[in-house]
């Protein structure tokens, strides 16, 4: 079983340390996106990487619509790949929609972790109003929808039998998968879906654990509103507002993400 | 700005990579409707819709960032009016003077766009007629048929899965109640082979049959299917076996 999930979930575990960190990565990529963040912590840590079922490497024939149509199934693929390694006092860092993915993770298992680091969280992305301002309408969705299926047209509609006809030509699935890092359409919609119409802010008051809200300047999907939402509603929950703007500081302003983590995990005897 | 690039039939645009819009040529600015030098210092993201913003940050830049470049991408850019084009991106890095510069060029995609639009239209559609067929063929495969007053005929043919066996059951007690009837005759002579799978639904079949106070009658049992009953030790007590579907039904009519 434990085999099975770290193969299944594309588990790269690196660094000379004790203490896991768990990177997470968002919608739309895979582990590829901690690339610039990840070997700063390999002194210290038992760093972990992996990609969510459907995304990135994992093993494409494991994708249980059922199951990964609610964010509780990536959950799932988190505490798995923790008890796979027989892991303990986990650092979860998510990014985007795996903030709150971690989330749900502390919530079944509080035990198992011992901060959450939450990078550019959101809660809810359409917006309640009058109360909460997730920063989208259901309609702005549906274009995000509309948007990947005409992305995805081309490279699963056409790319991938032509692929999966050519096995003699690696190439082409090399640049299928570069081009998006989930390869299935309908995994695509699914995992969109599941992350920008969720609503977690009923989850928020029964995390345990406590964790560091990082949140960019300058962010159009988790815009400071948002932030601010999350530091009154979320337990234990500290808010840091990093200089970087947009909603990828790991890859755009990767220095000052590393360096706001280290800083966060030193001032709560962790490192 | 070199003076063709500037006028060049399509648009161009240079951002920083946390989005600041470097340089815009006169095309693009006039798709847009700004003035020149009127993107200049502003984001990326305030040319897109809200959809097409969250897709900046999850696909494109990510895709940009990683392998420096990123070919082929549909997008649509808000002009100042509020106004959608649907445009096609392509996009590369360069270092320049020591920072990445991440260049863009797009061309406008309204014709195509429409086709496309009704490409995946007509895939949907090519979706949903085969689900309904599917529908169908399920609905035709597992019929119940009236032979007499009282005596059912559930002819099995092709291979039993676990859907199909369900559906089949159910549609069989539904008839066992709706047509009162006193025997069904489950008949596999249309069944070639079986696994043991298929073996236990078919059992179970036959046992909610007989709770719901009718007796089954198993016909058609071909040589395979024999073996797969034996090996797999499927219980058939308190269902009447039959070498022929005439045996079945005379032993109904008795």
């Amino acid at each position: 079983m434990s085999e099975d999930v770290l193969k299944r979930n594309n588990v790269k575990v690196s660094g000379r340390g004790t203490r896991p960190l768990v990177f997470a990565h968002g919608f739309g990529c895979d582990q590829n996106m901690w690339r610039y963040v990840a070997p700063a912590f390999e002194d210290d840590f038992r760093v972990v990487l992996f990609d969510y079922v459907g995304s990135g490497k994992s093993d494409l024939s494991a994708y249980d619509p059922q199951r990964y149509s609610t964010l509780d199934g990536y959950a799932r693929d988190v505490l798995d790949i923790c008890h796979a390694l027989g892991l303990s006092d986990v650092v979860f860092v998510g990014h985007s929609v795996s903030s709150m993915v971690g989330v749900l993770a502390s919530i079944r298992e509080p035990r198992l972790f011992s901060r959450l680091i939450l990078v550019g969280p959101s809660p809810r992305y359409v917006n309640d109003p009058p109360e909460y301002f997730g920063g989208f309408e259901r309609e702005d969705i549906l274009g995000l929808l509309d948007l990947m299926e005409k992305n995805y047209i081309g490279w699963a509609s056409f790319l991938a039998p032509v692929v999966a006809k050519n096995p003699e030509r690696p190439e082409l699935a090399g640049e299928l998968e570069e081009s998006f890092c989930s390869t299935d359409p309908r995994v695509a919609r699914r995992f969109a879906e599941a992350t920008f119409l969720a609503d977690n802010r009923g989850d928020l008051s029964k995390v345990r654990v406590p964790s560091l809200i990082m949140q960019c300047s300058d962010d159009a999907i988790a815009p400071l509103e948002v932030g601010d939402y999350l530091s009154r509603h979320l337990p234990g929950g500290r808010l840091r507002v990093l200089e970087a703007t947009g909603h990828c500081p790991h890859m755009s302003h990767p220095e000052e993400t590393v360096r706001v983590i280290k800083e966060y995990l030193k001032s709560e005897g962790i490192s | 700005m070199d003076e063709l690039l500037n006028n060049a039939p399509c648009g161009f645009l240079a951002f920083a990579d946390d989005g600041t819009i470097r340089t815009a040529n006169a095309t693009l600015l006039g798709w847009l409707g700004y003035a020149e030098g009127g993107l200049c210092g502003r984001h990326f993201e305030s040319v897109l819709p809200p959809g097409g913003r969250i897709f900046y940050q999850t696909h494109f830049f990510p895709l940009l960032k990683l392998h420096g470049k990123a070919e082929e991408i549909y997008l649509s850019l808000r002009t100042s009016g509020g106004e959608d084009v649907p445009v096609l991106v392509n996009a590369a890095r360069r270092e320049r003077q020591g920072s990445a510069v991440n260049l863009c060029v797009f061309v406008p995609m309204r014709q195509r766009r429409r086709f496309e639009d009704e490409i995946l239209a007509a895939k949907s559609e090519a979706e949903e007629a085969n689900r309904v067929k599917d529908a169908l063929i399920e609905e035709l495969s597992t019929p119940v048929l009236t032979v007499r007053e009282g005596i059912l005929l559930g002819p099995v043919i092709g291979s039993l899965t676990r859907e199909r066996a369900d559906l089949m059951t159910s549609t069989l007690l539904r008839a066992v109640v709706e047509r009162r009837a006193r025997y069904v005759i489950l008949d596999v002579t249309g069944v070639r082979s079986m696994d043991a799978d298929a073996a236990h639904y078919l059992t179970r079949a036959a046992s909610a049959v007989r709770l719901m106070g009718a007796e089954c009658i198993l016909t058609g049992i071909g040589g395979n299917v024999a073996r797969t009953l034996v090996q797999t030790g499927a219980d058939l007590s308190g269902v009447e076996v039959r070498r022929t579907l005439a045996d079945g039904l005379n032993y109904a009519i008795r």
